[in-house]
């Protein structure tokens, strides 16, 4: 089990703003983090990825938690943020230099799964220029490629298809079904309802910092009694909820 | 328009009020005290030790800065982006507006080419034998010029406007004559010309604000611009949002920088490096704080002013740069890297201890070649003690109070 969510209690400061949040992400499956803006979703993943900490309750990685073992724990993840963060004064190729000396991978063999990636993402004749100078949907592209050079057991992926062309959705989605197929564990939070129904193994919906509902799809119908729905419906229903 | 202007020049003076308190701390303002002291007795000693050779070409060297000085003064106009829609309707009738602007801008420029035109005196006077009046005739003219540069720098930002550069250039060259002019008996005669020349550049001003139309795409890049530059220094002392990073690629650097094991433990310092490298508020500080040092240096005859002068330059270069340690603190990866939270105060130390015992040998070897081996065995053990205490004491200080771990 890669990531474990138990009773999380959590927010900025003194304010709450989860409430005994819990779930889980299975090894080799893809799940969703649905939920309205300003329902928790960006506080639960700054929790998971170690930028807040827990005023209660628990995330673990591997069996790692943040205070047993730092490092084993922060290794384990890659995160795809939703806004691109990049430093202005390296370079592409010294981005990515930079992320495989901080993982500690192997150089020759990270280049190597890069050269595909980058060709992929039509970047591989720009190693020598600044990122920052980039177009948003190209600074996304770096920040994807970063996170699936690693081997990292979680991946945690932040809005990931704002700004990306249809090809490039079409790649990462591709992405995302090689790490599952691998073993790894691949949390999505996103509002491309569609999408995330066609390629999510199953889906946790959070409202008001709490979860709502949790499961597969058929789990989820049942759970709102809306036989036959699709996601959007369900997340539709969800709102309505007094 | 004038009520305008008044509401963002307050704005605009409360604001700039905070950054200098924070520039002009205690720590800085006592530094600043010492650097004072010692350049002018420094300068004060090297006037009287003045030889004949240096005599005949050191005057033109201070006809080339006061001229160059012309160049200092820019337009405070307090523009802003948005102005180019919200004030589109009033680009015909902001000359009231422009003229407070050219007004308050005068200020710093003159102040500044006035004392100047004090500073250079003394070798002016042992030189070309310079009097009081000549000076002063010469101060009276670098304001007058700085009010014309003004003038045409305010019309340069009304739309349709031919080049305005040869008309600058002219202002300086007309400096430069002035500064020559101050060993003739003709020493009044720029002053005259300056005076008219304002006189007739205000009446065309007056005409072409009646009838012009502000470009205002123009005139917010260049306020941007400049106000970009305050912020820079600023950003010395304090954290100031908004303030964009200035990347300079230094391609000729990339064979050295390529250099090195890409290791994990290496992380902070390939970060570093690089930062302190493209970033012109760290590397170019650091280039001119040591060659301020080593010219100061060269200005003094006393092995422990030599001394002082590299202690105060490296004490400065430290405080700058240790910063670096929180440069990235909104990149959110710097905090999810699997490394542990010393090896990023470590990288800094390799770094700092490398900048500082390269201050520490160009300061020896400057010492030892303008005073003699008292200065430079001085300025080792000096630099050297204070390395260490930089590194080993401030740094890690200071890191435990501004990282979170």
């Amino acid at each position: 089990m890669s990531l474990e969510v138990t009773k999380l209690n959590g927010g900025y400061g003194q304010v709450p703003v989860l409430h005994d949040v819990s779930f889980n992400v299975p090894d080799g499956q893809v799940i969703g983090l649905i939920g309205l803006n300003g329902a928790g979703k960006s506080t639960t993943i700054k929790h998971i990825i170690g930028l807040l900490q827990p005023q209660s309750g628990s995330v673990t990685v591997n069996g790692y938690t943040l205070a047993t073992d730092a490092s084993a724990y922060r290794g384990s993840i890659a995160y795809v943020p939703e806004t691109p963060v990049l430093y202005p004064e390296l370079t592409l190729r010294e981005h990515l230099e930079l992320a495989m000396m901080a993982y500690g991978l192997d150089q020759d063999e990270s280049w190597r799964r890069l050269d595909r990636l980058l060709k992929m993402f039509r970047l591989d004749n720009k190693l020598d220029w600044f990122p920052d100078n980039f177009s948003k949907g190209m600074k996304q592209k770096v920040m994807i490629a970063s996170a699936f050079m690693t081997d990292a057991s979680l991946f945690i992926i932040d809005e990931p298809f704002t700004g990306l062309d249809p090809v490039a959705v079409h790649d990462l989605i591709t992405l995302v079904n090689e790490q599952k197929a691998r073993g790894a564990s691949v949390l999505m939070s996103t509002h491309v309802l569609a999408t995330a129904q066609e390629y999510a193994d199953g889906f946790v919906l959070l409202r008001d910092g709490r979860v709502r509902a949790e499961g597969t799809l058929d789990a989820l119908r049942s759970e709102f009694d809306l036989a036959g729905a699709s996601l959007d419906d369900i997340y539709m229903a969800m709102t309505r909820e007094v | 328009m004038r009520q305008l202007w008044q509401r963002r020049l307050r704005r605009h003076l409360t604001q700039q009020g905070r950054y200098l308190r924070l520039v002009f701390n205690d720590q800085f303002t006592i530094v600043l005290f010492v650097i004072l002291g010692a350049a002018l007795y420094g300068y004060a000693q090297f006037v009287r030790g003045m030889s004949a050779t240096v005599s005949g070409w050191l005057p033109w060297i201070v006809v080339v800065l006061v001229a160059l000085s012309v160049r200092v003064g820019q337009v405070a106009t307090m523009f802003t982006d948005a102005d180019a829609t919200f004030l589109l309707p009033r680009a015909a009738g902001m000359g009231d507006y422009l003229l407070a602007a050219m007004r308050y801008s005068l200020v710093l420029p003159v102040v500044a080419t006035v004392l100047l035109c004090v500073a250079a005196w003394p070798v002016l006077s042992v030189s070309w034998h310079v009097g009081t009046a000549s000076i002063v005739c010469l101060a009276v003219t670098g304001a007058l010029v700085q009010y014309g540069d003004l003038m045409l720098q305010t019309n340069a930002l009304l739309l349709d406007q031919p080049a305005q550069l040869p008309h600058r250039v002219s202002l300086v060259l007309l400096m430069g004559l002035s500064v020559y002019a101050t060993q003739f008996p003709v020493y009044w005669f720029p002053v005259v010309a300056a005076a008219v020349m304002d006189v007739v550049l205000r009446v065309w001003l007056q005409q072409r604000l009646q009838n012009g139309q502000v470009n205002f795409l123009l005139a917010a890049q260049n306020e941007n611009a400049r106000m970009q530059r305050v912020y820079r220094v600023y950003s010395m002392f304090t954290d100031v949002p908004g303030l964009r990073a200035t990347i300079k690629r230094r391609r000729w650097l990339d064979g050295f920088l390529r250099r090195g094991a890409r290791k994990q433990a290496r992380t902070w310092d390939y970060l570093y490096l690089r930062g302190f490298i493209r970033r012109p508020e760290y590397g170019n500080l650091f280039i001119r704080l040591t060659v301020l040092a080593v010219v100061l240096m060269c200005l003094s005859t006393v092995a422990w002013t030599s001394m002082a002068i590299g202690l105060v330059a490296m004490y400065l270069t430290a405080i700058q740069i240790v910063p670096l340690t929180t440069q990235y603190r909104e990149v959110v990866f710097a905090h999810l890297y699997p490394l542990p939270a010393t090896a990023r105060i470590a990288a800094l130390q390799r770094l700092l201890l490398c900048l500082l015992l390269i201050q520490t040998l160009v300061f020896t070897v400057t010492g030892w070649l303008t005073v003699g081996s008292m200065a430079a065995g001085l300025s080792l053990l000096a630099g050297v003690l204070l390395a260490a205490l930089v590194v080993g004491w401030y740094v890690p200080r200071y890191s435990h109070q501004h990282l979170q771990w």
